[in-house]
C-alpha cells in the first residue's frame, strides 16, 4: 500500500513543475518572504509575489540578493524597515540564478530567467562592494520601471518677469523639450543654474485615468501658475508668494485619456513647484520632482502612544532624540514629561502633552530615534550635570575628571511611579527628584558628601546651558523665552555665565539641597 | 479520487511516523488581555511564579503557569519602562534583568507586587544608539557573576562610541567587570551546560559561515575581529587573534588555538536559522531521556534543538537533532520550570519566523512515552558511536543501507556566511551492534576534521519495528579523538 503511494506522488511531482530555484528558495529564503512569495506572516515581511522590486530588468535583484538590502523601502504598495541579509558569500552562483529565475516566474511574476553567469558577471562587476544596498541608492542605479506619471510630456520654456498668468500667456515660448520620465520638474534643460529668476514652464501632456470618479489635484507654487485638464482651468494660482499653501481641487474623470496642460511661472527669489493626483483606489501620487512640505517624512510605523496612566508616570527606556543613548523619558499624568540622561546625569529636556510615540521602536526592528511627541520642548543641558572647575570662569568640561566620574545607580519609584534618579559623581552621592506640576516640574537634588569631605574644590550643577539665561532677579532666570527658572533652596547663589546658568555646592562633609522649579512662559 | 488518495496518505504517514504529540505536550499561556509581549527572558520565582520579560520593556508575573487549566491563569504587572532586556533570573527576592543599556536588580521593597527599586548593577558597556547593540545576559555562574555577550554595532561593526562589542563580559553583581572573550557577532542567547561552562548562540554572517553554538572559554576567541579594536582602550591589554580570511576554522585553530572552533555546527537552513537560547535539561529523567543534554533555541523555525556535547583534545564538539517544533513563533529565551515543565517564549518582530502569531508564551511537558532517538553520539578513532533510547531492530542497524551520510565545511571567511564546501560523502566500512542492542559502533571511512558529518538513519528500526522520531544527526568532528 505504501509504495503504491510512493509511486503515485513520484509522478505527481513533476506535474508541479519542481523548478530547480524552488527547493532553495523554500530553504534560504522562504523564513521570510513565505513560500508562496506574499511576505511571511501576513504580510510582515515584503512580498516577492508581484512585487516591483522583482520583475523588470534583472540586475536589481541580482544586486539585492548578492549584496543586501537594508532600510526603509516600499514594496507592492507597503512600507517596510528590516535588513535583507548579503547572500553573495553563502550562496553559489547558480544557486542565485536558479533562486532568481524561480521567483520571477512564480505567483503571477513574469520575468526573464537568469543565469549563472549573469551572476557572476554581477559579482565580479560589484565586487568592491561590502555594504548591503539601501533602497534609494539602488533605485538610482535601477529605477523600477514603471509608466510615466504623465503620457507625451511636452515642455515650453518661457524668459521673461513675469508676474501675472497673463503676463506669461502673451510670450513666447524659447525652447520645447521631450520630457521621457513624465514628470515636471524645474531642473531644467533650458534654464541655467544662473539664471533662475524671471521665468516661466508649460507642461502639456495626457494622465491615464485608472476608473471613473473623482480626482483631486494638489498643486503648490513659487510663484504662481495654474492647472487645466481636458481644456478647463481647475486650479489658479496667480500670484507672486512663496510655496507652502498648497491649492486643491476635485474633478470627475472618466476612465482613459484626460488631458493636462500645467503653467508655471517664477518672478524672483525662492522657486517651488509640486503637483500631485489622488483618486478611487489610488494613492495620492506625484506628477512633479519635488513634493509639497505638506508631506512629512519619518517613520513609516504606525503610532503606538504611550500614556501615563490617570496619577502616575510612565517610563520610556530606548533611544530618544535629543538625549544620550542612556536616556530615560517620563512621562506624567499631569501633562508634563522629561528626559534624563543615565550617561551624564543631566536633565536634558523637559516639554508639555503627549509623551512619546513608541511606534519606531516597537515596530519591525526599530531602528532610529524617536523625537518627543508634545510640545514646547526645551533642552535645559546637555552633557555633564556635575563638574569640578578651578574657577568660576573655568569652561564646562566636556569629559569628566577622574575625581568625579559619574555612575547611574538606577531609580526609585513612589507609589505614582514617579523616578528618584540615584546617582554618582565620584564619592558624592546623588538623589535628583523632579516633582510634576500643572506648569512644571519641582526638582529637588539631594547631595551626600561623605566623611572627610574630598578637598577644598567646589561642585558645580549646570541648571542650564544651550540658550540665552536672563535674570530676572538673584534667584530667578529666563531661558530662551521659554522657560521660567527659580531656583529655590541652594546653599550658595546661583550664577550666570555665556548661555549657562552654575550653581556651587560646597563640598562639605554633609547632605547637601538644591531645589529649582522649573515653569514654562 | 484525490481526496481519497490524500487522507488514505495522511493515516498511512500517522501509523508510520512518531509524532511530537505523543511524548511532548505543548500548550500556549494565555498572555495579558491587550498587552504585546514579545518575550525575552523567563525568570521561575518562588511560590510557582512566573516571571516574564518583553522586548517592549515590561515585566509580568504569571501564577497558575503549572496548573492543568491554563485559562486561570493570573498576570500581575511588575515593571515597565525597561529596555530591551533579554536575560533575566530570580535571586534572593530579586530579578536581575540584562537590559541594553545596563544589568539592573528589581525589586520590590513594598510587597505591593510591583518592582519600586531599580538599582543599576553595572553599565561597563558602551552603547551608541544602534538598534542592534543587542546584549544578552546569563544566570550567575558558580562565582555568582553574570555572562553577557555583547552584539556588534549594527551585526557588523563596533562603533568607538560603544566600546566591547563583540564580547563577552563576566560582570559581579557589585559590578566589578571580567573581560572574557572576543570575537562575538551577533549572539542569539546565553548559559551553561550541565558541567557549568557557558555557551552561546552565534548566527550565520560575517565570520561566521553557518550559525552555531560556540563555548566561551575563557580567553578564547569565538571568530569575528570586529571587536577586537577596543583592546585598546586598555594598557597592557593582549590583542586578539587576527584570523584570515577564506581560510577553514580548524586551520586557523592550528596556528592559535586561541580561536575556539564552534562546539556545534546548527547548519543553516537544514538545523534552523537563527539559534537563540542555551539550557540544559536539569530534570533528572522527568522531560524525557536527555537528562543534561543542552537544548537550543530557534527563532526563524520556531524549534528547540537538541546538543550532545563531549570534549575532544580539550575542546567542545558534539551532535545536534530537530526536537521541539510547532511553536507558534520564533523562539528567543527558554527555561526549565518546576515540575520538569519547559517554558518558552518567541516573537517574530523584525525577523520572520514560522507560526503565524507575532508572539507567544508556551509550555511543553513529557507525555511519559519515550521516543525512539539517537540518544548520544561520540567520536571514536576510528568512526562514531551512537547510542539510542530503545533497542534497536539489529538486522536493519547492521545494514550500510539503513545509513547515508555526508560531510561539508565552511568558509572561515569575513563575507557574510558561506556555502556549503568541499563536501565528501564518508563511508561506512563496518556497523558493530553492542550487546544490549542500545549502541551502534560505526567504522568510517572519509571523515575530515573541521566537517559537519550528517548521518540519515531512515533505516534504523527499534525492536518494536518503529522507525526514529528524527532520522537525521550533524557532528560538528573538530578534533578526531587518539
Amino acid at each position: 500500500m505504501k509504495h503504491f503511494f510512493i509511486a503515485t506522488l513520484a509522478l505527481i511531482s513533476p506535474l508541479l513543475a519542481d523548478h530547480p530555484g524552488k527547493a532553495p528558495y523554500e530553504l534560504y529564503c522562504g523564513a521570510c518572504h513565505a513560500p508562496d512569495g506574499k511576505g511571511i506572516s501576513g504580510g510582515q515581511f515584503p512580498p516577492l509575489a508581484k512585487s516591483e522590486w522583482v520583475s523588470g530588468k534583472p540586475e536589481r535583484i541580482i544586486e539585492i540578493v548578492l549584496h543586501g538590502l537594508q532600510g526603509e523601502i516600499e514594496a507592492a504598495g507597503k512600507k517596510y524597515n528590516l535588513a535583507m541579509p548579503p547572500h553573495k558569500d553563502s550562496l553559489k552562483d547558480d544557486q542565485i540564478a536558479d533562486i532568481i529565475s524561480y521567483v520571477r516566474n512564480s505567483w503571477g511574476n513574469k520575468g526573464s530567467s537568469v543565469t549563472k553567469e549573469q551572476i557572476a558577471a554581477m559579482r565580479k562587476a560589484t565586487s568592491k562592494r561590502e555594504v548591503m544596498w539601501k533602497a534609494d541608492q539602488l533605485l538610482k542605479k535601477y529605477p523600477i520601471e514603471k509608466p510615466p506619471a504623465i503620457n507625451d510630456l511636452l515642455s515650453y520654456t518661457h524668459l521673461g518677469p513675469f508676474k501675472t498668468l497673463a503676463d506669461l500667456r502673451k510670450s513666447k515660448a524659447v525652447n520645447a523639450e521631450e520630457e521621457k520620465k513624465g514628470l515636471i520638474s524645474l531642473q531644467h534643460a533650458a534654464l541655467k543654474n544662473d539664471k533662475r529668476d524671471n521665468y516661466g514652464l508649460v507642461w502639456e501632456g495626457w494622465l491615464n485615468v485608472p476608473r471613473d470618479g473623482k480626482y483631486t489635484f494638489h498643486y503648490d507654487t513659487d510663484d504662481g501658475g495654474a492647472v487645466s485638464i481636458n481644456g478647463k482651468e481647475i486650479i489658479t494660482r496667480d500670484r507672486i508668494g512663496p510655496a507652502g499653501t498648497p491649492t486643491k481641487k476635485s474633478i470627475q474623470l472618466k476612465k482613459g485619456r484626460a488631458d493636462i496642460k500645467i503653467e508655471y511661472y517664477e518672478f524672483k527669489g525662492q522657486e517651488l513647484i509640486s503637483l500631485a493626483w489622488e483618486g478611487p483606489k489610488m494613492k495620492m501620487k506625484s506628477l512633479s520632482d519635488t513634493k509639497s512640505k505638506g508631506g512629512k517624512k519619518g517613520s513609516s510605523a504606525p503610532p503606538i502612544p504611550i500614556v501615563a496612566p490617570a496619577g502616575e508616570a510612565t517610563i520610556y527606556r530606548n533611544f530618544i532624540a535629543g538625549t544620550d543613548p542612556r536616556g530615560i523619558g517620563v512621562g506624567y499624568s499631569e501633562g508634563v514629561n522629561l528626559a534624563f540622561s543615565a550617561d551624564s546625569m543631566s536633565l536634558d529636556m523637559l516639554w508639555k502633552g503627549k509623551f512619546i510615540d513608541g511606534g519606531r521602536h516597537w515596530t519591525n526592528r526599530g531602528q532610529g530615534n524617536e523625537a518627543p511627541a508634545g510640545e514646547q520642548l526645551v533642552t535645559v543641558n546637555r552633557g555633564l550635570a556635575f563638574a569640578m572647575l578651578e574657577s568660576q570662569t573655568t569652561a564646562w568640561p566636556k569629559e569628566a575628571d577622574a575625581k568625579i566620574k559619574p555612575a547611574f545607580k538606577g531609580y526609585s519609584l513612589n507609589k505614582q511611579q514617579q523616578p528618584t534618579f540615584n546617582y554618582h559623581f565620584g564619592p558624592v552621592k546623588v538623589a535628583d527628584f523632579a516633582a510634576p506640576t500643572a506648569e512644571g516640574f519641582t526638582r529637588t537634588i539631594t547631595l551626600e558628601v561623605p566623611s572627610p569631605g574630598s578637598s577644598n574644590d567646589e561642585l558645580y550643577f549646570r541648571a542650564l546651558s544651550g540658550g540665552s539665561v536672563n535674570s530676572g532677579s538673584e534667584r530667578s532666570f529666563t531661558f530662551n523665552d521659554d522657560l521660567l527658572l527659580n531656583v529655590t533652596s541652594s546653599e550658595h547663589p546661583p550664577f550666570t555665565r555665556e548661555n549657562e546658568l552654575l550653581i556651587p555646592i560646597p563640598l562639605t562633609p554633609g547632605t547637601h539641597k538644591i531645589e529649582i522649579s522649573y515653569t514654562w512662559k | 479520487m484525490k481526496h481519497l488518495l490524500l487522507s488514505a496518505a495522511l493515516v498511512s504517514t500517522a501509523l508510520a511516523d512518531p509524532q511530537q504529540s505523543e511524548y511532548y505536550l505543548r500548550e500556549e499561556i494565555p498572555t495579558p488581555e491587550g498587552e504585546v509581549l514579545e518575550l525575552g527572558g523567563i525568570a521561575i520565582m518562588p511560590g510557582k511564579k512566573v516571571a516574564v520579560s518583553s522586548r517592549r520593556g515590561d515585566v509580568w508575573v504569571c501564577e497558575g503557569a503549572y496548573e492543568k487549566d491554563l485559562s486561570k491563569v493570573k498576570w500581575t504587572l511588575f515593571a515597565r519602562g525597561l529596555h530591551e532586556p533579554l536575560g533575566m533570573f530570580y535571586k534572593d527576592g530579586s530579578l536581575y534583568l540584562t537590559q541594553r543599556p545596563e544589568i539592573t536588580k528589581l525589586t520590590d521593597t513594598d510587597g505591593d507586587g510591583r518592582a519600586d527599586q531599580f538599582e543599576t548593577i553595572t553599565q561597563h558597556w558602551g552603547i551608541d544608539g544602534n538598534y542592534h547593540e543587542y546584549n544578552f545576559g546569563s544566570d550567575p555562574d558558580k562565582d555568582g557573576n553574570i555572562w553577557v555577550v555583547h552584539c556588534l554595532t549594527g551585526s557588523g561593526g563596533a562603533s568607538d562610541k560603544s566600546p566591547w562589542r563583540g564580547w563577552c563580559y563576566r560582570y559581579g553583581l557589585d559590578g566589578t567587570a571580567i573581560a572574557t572573550c572576543p570575537g562575538i557577532r551577533s549572539p542569539g542567547g546565553i548559559g551553561f551546560n550541565q558541567a557549568g561552562d557557558a555557551f552561546y548562540t552565534d548566527n550565520q554572517g560575517l565570520w561566521n559561515g553557518s550559525s552555531s553554538l560556540k563555548w566561551l572559554k575563557p580567553g578564547g576567541f569565538m571568530g569575528n575581529p570586529t571587536g577586537n579594536k577596543y583592546v585598546n582602550l586598555v594598557e597592557g591589554m593582549e590583542n586578539p587573534p587576527e584570523p584570515e580570511t577564506g581560510s577553514r576554522m580548524v586551520v586557523e585553530h592550528d596556528k592559535d588555538k586561541r580561536i575556539i572552533p564552534p562546539a556545534i555546527i546548527l547548519p543553516h537552513g537544514k538545523v534552523g536559522q537563527s539559534p537563540t537560547a542555551v539550557i540544559y535539561d536539569s530534570t533528572e529523567g522527568k522531560f524525557g531521556p536527555f537528562q543534561g543534554q543542552v537544548l537550543v533555541g530557534e527563532q526563524t523555525h520556531s524549534q528547540v534543538q537538541r546538543v550532545h556535547l563531549e570534549k575532544v583534545k580539550g575542546f567542545y564538539q558534539g551532535a545536534v537533532w530537530k526536537y521541539l517544533e510547532d511553536f507558534r513563533s520564533g523562539i528567543v529565551p527558554a527555561r526549565m520550570g518546576e515540575d520538569a515543565t519547559l517554558f518558552v517564549g518567541g516573537t517574530n518582530r523584525g525577523w520572520a519566523a514560522r507560526g503565524g502569531k507575532t508572539f507567544t508564551f508556551e509550555r511543553v511537558r513529557w507525555t511519559g512515552k519515550t521516543p525512539f532517538e539517537m540518544h548520544e553520539m561520540h567520536a571514536k578513532p576510528d568512526g562514531f558511536v551512537i547510542t539510542f533510547t530503545e533497542p534497536i531492530d539489529e538486522e536493519s542497524a547492521k545494514s550500510v543501507a539503513s545509513y547515508q551520510t555526508g560531510a561539508w565545511t565552511y568558509i572561515y571567511q569575513k563575507g557574510y556566511g558561506s556555502p556549503e564546501v568541499d563536501k565528501v560523502t564518508p563511508k561506512i566500512e563496518s556497523i558493530t551492534v553492542a550487546p544490549d542492542k542500545k549502541s551502534v559502533h560505526l567504522k568510517v571511512s572519509g571523515r575530515v576534521r573541521g566537517h559537519v558529518h550528517h548521518f540519515n538513519l531512515a533505516g534504523v528500526k527499534s525492536a518494536k519495528g518503529t522507525n526514529l522520531w528524527h532520522p537525521d544527526v550533524y557532528y560538528t568532528l573538530n578534533e578526531i579523538p587518539d
